[in-house]
């Protein structure tokens, strides 16, 4: 056991070298999902055509499915699918992989959540930006946005905060990301002491977590400005 | 040529006939008031005419732009929401934006005008209605009364050729109305078309050059404050004043 921190701390520094990748792994579908999260909301509050129905599918596989299998149907079923057009895409990295799973699956939650919170905000401000003469997307960008952002902040935190715990998963496909580089130090040690390793592993994404969070509180301490008021 | 006119104007909501064919005219820097009990469809015809709610059918014309309710471009609607302003039963500030950011984004936005000139405009608008001091404050800082003259001035900041008021006073402690009232009056006193929704029947009397009753979707009765307030030629303009003038009387008990 008196060895069990030693290993712990020598196997630091063997782990951080992958964190960008974790990172890229979370701030990937972070960046997609503000777009595709935003597209799918805005079509999924307006009028039932096809395209509801189809983004309110997509919406529902990858809400209501395990974003594990997700993650194995894309990387077993992406290549087949391009086999189809006659492209070869078994060299890429698994990395990427899961960041296309991810990105899909993510911007389900986010438009969920964007959607949630465009429904809360006040009618009435998004007229009165119109009563100023305002075309659509001027009430979009200065009204509608700013406000469903605020609103939606609390739920976007813990989704993030699931985002970077996800990437854990991407090892089972072979990404290799911190816990896939604790995989295999564990397997070099044969199995030897590898609570020790787990725990370098957790100690990376808490400190990566601590770091949202922190991101967070202050996206929400700025938004909610007009909140705190001085009366 | 009258500012505003509307030409059977008909809306239909909830299966209900809100609107049923409203005529309305309104000169060049006159002041309209529409009276009517809760449900007449006053808030709807206001919603009407800058579109915030379009009719079903009817023509709005606002300072010589005529739109169709039936068929309207969203650019023609655009152009008619810039010829309007829109003063709200609760305000409708911008909660995430300063008094000044409230009455400085239309023009910047909107018209595209400088940032320091916004705000030089939107001070001389604060001053006249004793709020420069609350530039820097958010909307949820200030009491209803200097909310709803902030929302004066918003409207005003943009120089539009009509203000409508939805009932600006009503959501307002009865001790806050006055100073609405009184900046009301200054408005009106510049010579801007204004169409006013409300229930101030000593506004009505003191500023309006026109006072329109509506009941049931239609316009009753129209005429001057003098005709129609206190000389109403039909029975239900005659129990509508009545009723209200008891509740004052109420109050004042
Ligand atoms: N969105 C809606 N759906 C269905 N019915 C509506 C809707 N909005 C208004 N109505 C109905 O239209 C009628 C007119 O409403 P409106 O708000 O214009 O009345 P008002 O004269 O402004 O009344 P108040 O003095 O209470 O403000 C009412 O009978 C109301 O129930
Ligand atoms: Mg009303």
């Amino acid at each position: 056991m008196w060895q069990g921190h030693e290993l712990f701390l020598s196997s630091l520094p063997k782990l951080v070298p992958y964190i960008p990748v974790t990172l890229l792994c979370f701030l990937a579908p972070t960046a997609v999902s503000l777009v595709l999260g935003t597209l799918i909301c805005r079509i999924r509050v307006g009028r039932k055509n096809a395209l509801y129905y189809i983004t309110s599918l997509f919406v529902s596989f990858f809400r209501g499915t395990p974003g594990l299998v997700q993650i194995f149907l894309f990387f077993f079923g992406l290549p087949k699918v391009f086999e189809l057009f006659g492209v070869n895409i078994n060299g890429w990295d698994a990395v990427v992989f899961y960041i296309i799973a991810t990105c899909c699956n993510f911007s389900s939650f986010v438009s969920e959540a964007l959607r949630g919170a465009y429904e809360a905000v006040d009618k009435g401000q998004i007229e009165a930006g119109y009563s100023i003469g305002y075309t659509r997307f001027q009430c979009f960008y200065h009204v509608i946005a700013p406000q469903t952002l605020q609103i939606a902040l609390p739920n976007l935190k813990n989704l993030e905060i699931d985002l970077l715990k996800g990437v854990a998963t991407a090892y089972v496909i072979g990404a290799i990301d911190v816990m896939g580089a604790a995989q295999r130090i564990i397997s070099q040690h044969r199995g030897y002491g590898q609570i020790w390793i787990l725990l370098a592993a957790a100690a990376l994404y808490f400190v990566m977590n601590v770091v949202i969070e922190a991101v967070f509180n202050f996206l929400t301490y700025i938004c909610n400005r007009h909140e705190r008021v001085r009366i | 040529m009258p500012m505003v006119e509307l030409k059977q104007i008909k809306k239909r909501l909830g299966g209900e006939d809100v609107l049923n064919g409203v005529d309305l005219s309104v000169g060049e820097g006159d002041v309209v008031v529409i009276l009517g009990p809760s449900g007449s469809g006053k808030t709807t015809l206001l919603r009407t005419i800058n579109f915030l709610n379009p009719a079903d059918s009817g023509t709005v014309t606002v300072g010589g732009l005529t739109v169709d309710s039936a068929k309207h471009h969203h650019k023609e609607v655009l152009a008619l929401r810039r010829k309007t302003g829109m003063v709200f039963q609760n305000y409708g500030l911008f909660k995430n934006k300063t008094v000044l950011r409230n009455i400085t984004e239309g023009l910047t936005v909107v018209r595209k005008i400088k940032k320091e000139e916004a705000e030089k405009r939107a001070y001389e608008l604060l001053e006249k209605v004793n709020l420069a001091d609350k530039a820097g404050a958010y909307p949820a800082e200030l009491s209803g009364g200097q909310q709803q003259r902030v929302g004066i001035c918003r409207a005003l900041a943009l120089s539009p050729e009509v203000i409508l008021f939805d009932e600006p006073t009503s959501a307002l402690d009865p001790e806050l109305v006055g100073e609405v009232l009184k900046t009301m009056k200054a408005v009106a006193l510049t010579g801007i078309t204004m169409i006013v929704v409300t229930h101030e029947i000593s506004f009505a009397r003191e500023v309006a050059d026109k006072v329109v009753y509506m009941e049931g979707g239609v316009i009753v009765e129209e005429g001057t404050p003098r005709e129609v307030i206190d000389h109403p030629k039909d029975e239900r303009t005659l129990r509508f004043l009545r009723s209200i003038l008891e509740d004052s009387m109420d109050y004042m008990i």
